[in-house]
């Protein structure tokens, strides 16, 4: 078995700066699913959204001699990923359509990550459905509404954390957040 | 009767108000259906929100980025350590050049069986060669240094010297480690 496996993050980081790259593997492996959804939330491109994830692990490990050990790895790398992200969708327009398209091609089912329903298609398909729509109505917001969206509801930042996060004051943070709900409501509400 | 507005509502829903605010709050909603049909709307988009599933990445991204990884620097400032470096090689080559021609003339002296007239013309000419240098220290062959005065045995002194470049070796290693460590899962994997 190997000794990375039980380690806690803080160790497996000592573990990466000794020269063990294996042990940045297993923080990767921890990680690599949160990292993925954070930019595909925010890009609604799944391939994008692996490519942002794989230069967001890339980055912390070049960062990582110097990473203080008294902080979570968890919430570094998530900012990071978070900020390559913004970068990106401050860069162009909402895509949604495109990925849409896509998503149609293939067959929803293939892109979704969904519990074991089977015998229910029922269920599968309102789920289906509701998980499309939820997507939908994110990548329907403007950038600097969708950002405010993930960084509260998905990683549970704090307004003054956000304020942080983003550069921006408090004020700004408070009232992106409420008329980014209040666009999502409005759209979920038509579409339900 | 006045109603919440619907930003008070969601500063309520996010935890964001101060205490005397908040009790405010709950008292209204208590007695007013509009707030609360109000707030529950708003707690549905945060309810939809929670419902999404994580999704799998496409492949597996901890593989591809192994295969990309380089080996960290231990040491943090490489050229420090190379200056380091430069500085022990240089020491290590003055005291060689400073010591070998006493060691020689030390073993002419006390055997007197085995020829080393080459080799001691060679060291005489590299002395007389060093001592006349302007601003350097002169060789201990021309000088009566403390070093040949301190009354040691000349294989007390050697023993020292082999001493101290075993030490400088050995720094130079953990030095050279530190700075070409290699990563064993470079090869290992491929997208």
């Amino acid at each position: 078995m190997k000794p990375w496996l039980h380690l806690p993050d803080d160790q497996l980081i000592v573990q990466t700066q000794k020269g063990h790259s294996e042990a940045y593997g297993e923080l990767m492996r921890r990680y690599q699913t949160i990292v993925f959804n954070i930019a595909f939330r925010l890009t609604g491109e799944r391939d994008e959204a692996a490519d942002l994830s794989q230069e967001a692990f890339l980055r912390a490990y070049r960062a990582l001699a110097s990473f203080d050990l008294t902080r979570p790895f968890g919430p570094w790398i998530k900012r990071i990923v978070t900020n390559l992200a913004l970068n990106k969708i401050q860069q162009r327009q909402p895509t949604y359509s495109l990925e849409q398209e896509r998503l149609n091609d293939r067959g929803e089912s293939e892109t979704l990550d969904l519990p074991d329903v089977s015998g229910e298609p029922e269920q599968l398909y309102l789920m289906v459905e509701k998980q499309t729509l939820i997507k939908q109505a994110l990548l329907e917001l403007p950038g600097h509404y969708r950002i405010v969206i993930e960084l509260r509801h998905y990683q549970e930042l704090s307004y003054e954390e956000i304020a942080e996060v983003l550069i921006i004051p408090l004020s700004d943070v408070k009232s992106n957040l409420f008329r980014a709900r209040r666009l999502l409501r409005k759209w979920l509400e038509e579409k339900i | 009767m006045n109603h919440l507005s619907t930003e008070l509502l969601n500063l309520y829903l996010d935890d964001a108000l101060e205490s005397a605010e908040k009790v405010g709050v709950e008292g209204h909603l208590k007695t007013c259906p509009v707030c609360q049909q109000e707030l529950a709307a708003i707690q549905a988009v945060f309810v939809t929100l929670s419902e999404w599933q994580l999704e799998t990445p496409p492949y597996d991204i901890s593989r591809v980025v192994m295969a990309q990884l380089e080996p960290i620097p231990v040491i943090s400032n490489r050229w420090l350590s190379l200056a380091i470096l430069t500085a022990q090689i240089m020491v290590c080559g003055l005291l060689g050049f400073w010591v070998v021609p006493w060691l020689v003339n030390l073993f002419i002296d006390n055997s007197p069986n085995i020829d080393f007239s080459g080799a001691g013309q060679l060291f005489s000419r590299l002395i007389d060669w060093f001592a006349g240098l302007p601003g350097i220290i002169p060789a201990p062959g021309n000088l009566n240094l403390p070093l040949t005065n301190l009354g040691f045995n000349p294989l007390l002194w050697l023993l020292i010297a082999g001493g101290l470049g075993i030490v400088w070796l050995v720094g130079n290693r953990l030095l050279l480690a530190g700075l070409t460590q290699s990563n064993p899962n470079s090869q290992e994997v491929s997208r």
